[in-house]
């Protein structure tokens, strides 16, 4: 892949998976517990992470988050955000590196290490029982959302066409 | 899905799954104290270890029974028995507070509206 499409892909992938971050911003999806999310932007990190290079994967990922705190969030929403998804990447990295596993389970293990991330920053800014109470319903969703979103990547990654997005292609 | 995403998946549940149970024990912590309140007003507050039956009035007077017996049919009548507190009889008409479970837990309460008796653990 040549260098001017690498950056344009980058862009636009990055684009959309702030546009997604919008979106869900807009989805009223915290009824219950507050911090509760869907995750879209996830979606288009994982399918990034098995078409391109990891490196443009991780670009996208921590420029989206730089980008929605600077527009959407402050300093505490964004120091959340930067470590979720720090540690959800790595996790699904290693996790697509060195095992053949299914991107429904790989999305899952992303989900929860991502909110097992930001549940060790909030433990860092209050250090209570109320962090743990917490946890089990955040656990639970990411779950559910990661399992959701982690059928919708696989169905991405299968039918986009690697021509237009993709030099890394594995099988599913 | 292969063999071993499955096997995966079952690990993460089973791992969800202790981590509920030590939540709930973190979580569910046995109460030490009955507060009896009516009209909002504290009217009685005992402890949950101490077996005993109260008949609680509407006007907020609380009669000790030495017998669920003894109770004549006026107000609520609330046991106190094994650290749980259970609304056995009222005199309310929908009877909501009666098939209420018993309570034990932290901030578990029962409410008959009717008479404005609320019981909670603390």
């Amino acid at each position: 892949m040549n260098r001017t499409r690498r950056i344009v892909i980058c862009g636009v992938l990055c684009a959309l998976a702030f546009g997604l971050s919008y979106v869900e911003m807009l989805i009223p999806f915290d009824f219950a517990v507050p911090g509760i999310k869907l995750g879209l932007a996830n979606l288009v990190i994982v399918v990034a992470l098995y078409r391109l290079a990891p490196m443009d994967a991780l670009l996208i990922n921590t420029t989206r988050v730089i980008l929605a705190g600077l527009l959407f969030g402050n300093i505490t929403t964004f120091s959340f955000a930067i470590a979720g998804a720090i540690c959800s990447f790595f996790v699904m990295y290693i996790l697509h590196r060195l095992t053949k596993l299914h991107v429904v389970v790989i999305s899952i293990l992303g989900a929860i290490t991502h909110v097992i991330g930001q549940l060790c920053v909030g433990f860092f800014y209050y250090p209570s029982k109320v962090i743990l109470y917490y946890s089990m319903f955040l656990l639970v969703a990411a779950f559910i959302t990661g399992a959701v979103l982690g059928e919708v990547a696989s169905i991405l990654i299968r039918t986009i066409n690697p021509q237009i997005i993709g030099n890394n292609v594995k099988d599913l | 899905m292969k063999k071993n995403d499955i096997k995966v998946i079952l690990i993460i549940c089973i791992c969800l799954l202790i981590f509920f149970f030590i939540w709930k024990s973190v979580f569910s912590s046995k109460g030490y104290k009955v507060l009896i309140s009516v009209n909002n007003e504290k009217a009685l507050c005992i402890d949950l270890q101490n077996n005993c039956n109260i008949q609680i009035k509407s006007d907020g007077e609380c009669i000790m029974l030495k017998d669920a017996e003894e109770y004549d049919g006026t107000g609520n009548l609330l046991i106190i028995e094994n650290g749980q507190a259970n609304m056995v009889s009222a005199d309310c008409p929908d009877k909501i507070c009666v098939g209420m479970p018993a309570i034990q837990n932290t901030d578990e309460s029962i409410v008959c509206m009717p008479n404005k008796v609320i019981v909670t653990v603390q």
